[in-house]
């Protein structure tokens, strides 16, 4: 896979009702995990840029795109073009997924209050009804 | 979602095992070399991804037999709220269809697939008390924590009920570059 990778299946988009994802392979990562008992694993990390496209901003400038068939191959003309405008993408060493970096959206305030929730880790049991 | 399962074994042992979105299939890997019968790791259909999990799968199973483990490891594509059929073939014929253990690692950030995650949950997970469904998350946008939070919501509407296990926080950021409080400037609009 060269720098500029391969783009994934057009319907590999990520709808959101305030914009829409679109991921874009780079390249590849090696990365380590350790057990426990010290064992080390390597695994091959697929590593993604997130191109994050805000309907709002989209509609603002061009109100006919979110309707128009031509929406994804301009987009992907904007994007390549200048990726500044509509792309936040920042590479984490996990699982080999992007994330849009939390001070690209939010307030200084509520930036400083989201940024500890980026380092939660969460499991839940899900289980049928009794 | 590994370490659940290195500090408790009894978890997997001998069970089967289901990763959605699998990603590099960490958590798949680790189940089948502690000791897990069945183990499928799927993510979506895309050439791309499923060429990186079976590169990752096909590492490993050379480990397993160096480790006596005589757990089955497969890797396939999987798009959710499709028919599960194929996934459930990977299983030994069984009185209960379905897996012991679903795991859900880094997938609820994907908000509007929620619903078609849950049916795939549903139709995967064993119908039987000791069958859960582990769903790992870190909050990827914790402004939107509680649309995250909203997959649990669609689980519930498909019969299954969900119990924090457990919450920890991260030594270090997620970012390889954080860029602190600096701004983003939107040069195309000016506006956002």
């Amino acid at each position: 896979m060269d720098d500029q990778g391969d783009i994934l299946a057009a319907d590999n988009l990520f709808q959101e009702p305030e914009g829409f994802y679109k991921e874009i392979p780079k390249g590849y990562k090696h990365e380590e995990y350790t057990l426990l008992d010290g064992t080390v694993l390597p695994v091959r990390l697929l590593i993604k840029d997130v191109l994050w496209v805000s309907s709002s901003s989209l509609c603002a400038t061009h109100p006919h795109f979110l309707s128009s068939a031509l929406l994804y191959p301009l987009l992907l003309f904007y994007s390549l073009l200048s990726a500044q405008a509509f792309a936040l993408s920042a590479r984490t060493a996990i699982r080999g997924y992007t994330h849009a970096l939390p001070q690209q959206t939010c307030s200084d305030a509520s930036y400083t209050k989201h940024r500890a929730e980026f380092t939660r880790a969460t499991t839940y049991g899900t289980q049928a009804a009794s | 979602m590994t370490e659940l399962f290195e500090t408790t074994p009894s978890l997997i042992h001998n069970k089967s095992l289901l990763e959605l979105g699998c990603g590099a299939a960490l958590p798949s890997i680790v189940a089948a070399l502690l000791g897990a019968s069945h183990v499928v790791a799927t993510d979506y259909p895309d050439p791309i991804v499923l060429e990186n999990l079976q590169h990752n799968l096909t590492a490993y199973r050379p480990v397993l037999n160096t480790r006596n483990s005589s757990a089955q490891l497969s890797g396939m594509g999987f798009l959710w709220g499709e028919s599960p059929t194929e996934v459930l073939e990977c299983l030994p014929k069984s009185e209960i269809p379905g897996f012991d253990i679903v795991v859900l690692a880094d997938v609820s950030f994907n908000h509007s697939e929620h619903a078609k995650l849950a049916r795939s949950v549903a139709a995967t997970l064993k119908r039987h008390k000791d069958a859960v469904a582990y769903v790992y998350f870190t909050a990827y946008r914790p402004w939107l924590l509680d649309r995250d939070l909203a997959l649990f919501d669609r689980l519930k509407e498909v019969g299954l009920v969900s119990e924090k296990v457990s919450s920890t926080i991260m030594k270090n950021l997620m970012f390889d570059v954080d860029l602190g409080v600096s701004r983003f400037a939107c040069e195309y609009c000016r506006s956002c």
